[in-house]
């Protein structure tokens, strides 16, 4: 079966060093999503597998494809939390110019839940969704927060 | 070292054309306007020896960068160097010949990212250098250099000591097999897959094997002895059971990475005790 419309890899050091995205060629594109790994994690190796299965397993979760998904990195526990939280502020609003006030709340994720869903809708944007699950290894399922 | 890494790229760039990951017109032009010349680059200068070969009396004429590049390379990927130097058609040879290649795309994209993530590295860059392409008295003047734990750690973020961006080379590089491991035991049970997964798994090792080149005799020692130094300084450092069991954890994972990378070499990983 032949995936409808794909997903393209692009890394985006300029906004986000170590970070990349994986941009769907939808023309329906509503929704950005945003993973952001844990402290022992890295934006590659937390979601490993994810990236393969947003096409993969589109006949099941066909919601992916008009999704946008960004890979935050930064440096762990070498950087100081609130400059971590700053960078990401900075990042979500380069991507999505005018964030839901949520953003600036970020509620902390339930333990043990991988893909905790922080997110809302909002309209009058490219994207009419922000979606940012935090990272817990995940490898081998689709951590969806979204409706399949 | 730096010819390697771009024959590395137009390997990449082979593979992922043949999958469909790239644009086929695409990759074609890139290669035209920035391959092409750069391989043309690598025939020798000895006027004779290009005459041979342009009289077909020899296949090619290396230069000591190419020849040097034998050892180092897989069989296709010589055979794609040398008809690349020959200025033929690369794109339709030497393919993988996957079932279903376009089955592959997005699996392809994730080992381009873990790949293309870990070649950015500093650490991985002089890694490969010291191990690979540094003279002897270079090599051990840098390396008998003593280096902490914590500029290990901060090798790729800071300015640091050759001696600990090599040990943190070392350890990107068992990271980046752990991964490409766990990518493929994840999507090994997929029954239509496997077939062509293997293929380029095994592709995929063979094309980055030119960092770790085990065939050469200085290499493997050199790899040895970075291994050696990081399982002893573990081993000093874990100071009670719960820090010997994860000490003992790392060397069966270190173990496990380096021979999946290894497995289809031609000279097996040495097994360390």
């Amino acid at each position: 079966m032949n995936v409808p419309y794909e997903h393209h890899f692009t890394w985006v050091d300029r906004i986000n060093p170590g970070g990349y995205a994986l941009i769907s060629e939808s023309p329906k594109v509503d929704t950005l999503v945003i993973f952001v790994h844990g402290f022992l994690g890295d934006a590659e190796g937390t979601w490993l597998n994810f990236q393969e299965m947003i096409d993969s397993h589109h006949a099941r979760y066909p919601r992916w494809a008009e999704c946008d998904v960004f890979f935050f990195a930064y440096p762990s526990f070498f950087q100081e939390i609130t400059d971590s939280a700053e960078d990401f502020l900075r990042f979500i609003t380069t991507i999505y110019r005018t964030p839901p006030n949520w953003v600036f709340s970020i509620p902390k994720p339930s333990p043990g839940i991988p893909g905790t869903v922080l997110a809302l809708d909002l309209p009058e944007h490219t994207y009419k969704n922000l979606i940012c699950p935090v990272g817990t290894m995940c490898h081998n399922r689709l951590c969806s927060p979204l409706p399949s | 070292m730096l010819a390697a890494s771009v024959v590395e790229s137009f390997l990449w760039l082979h593979l992922g054309t043949e999958i469909g990951a790239f644009p086929g017109t695409a990759s074609r032009d890139i290669y035209q306007s920035y391959l092409r010349p750069f391989f043309r680059s690598l025939l020798s200068t000895d006027a004779k020896a290009r005459e041979e070969m342009e009289m077909d009396r020899l296949y090619v004429a290396h230069s000591e960068i190419s020849d040097a590049m034998r050892p180092m390379l897989g069989r296709f990927a010589f055979v794609l160097l040398e008809k690349a130097m020959r200025q033929e058609e690369i794109f339709s040879s030497e393919q993988a010949k996957f079932s279903r290649p376009e089955r592959l795309k997005a699996v392809f994209q994730t080992f381009l990212i873990l790949y293309s993530r870990l070649t950015s590295r500093r650490s991985v860059e002089l890694f490969t250098y010291q191990v690979n392409f540094a003279d002897a008295p270079t090599w051990r003047q840098n390396w008998n250099k003593p280096c902490t734990a914590k500029e290990v750690e901060r090798a790729d973020i800071e300015h640091s000591s050759i001696s600990s961006s090599i040990c943190a080379g070392y350890l990107n590089l068992w990271n980046y097999a752990v991964k490409l491991m766990m990518t493929e035991q994840n999507l090994r049970g997929n029954a239509e897959l496997a077939a062509d997964l293997f293929r380029l798994t095994d592709r995929l090792k063979e094309m980055g094997r030119w960092r770790i080149n085990l065939k050469h005799l200085s290499s493997s020692e050199r790899f040895d002895d970075v291994r050696v130094r990081i399982m002893e300084k573990l081993d000093e450092d874990a100071k009670d059971d719960l820090s010997r069991i994860c000490v003992k954890e790392i060397r069966t994972s270190m173990d496990n990475a380096f021979s999946f990378w290894f497995s289809a070499a031609p000279t097996p990983v040495p097994q360390y005790a």
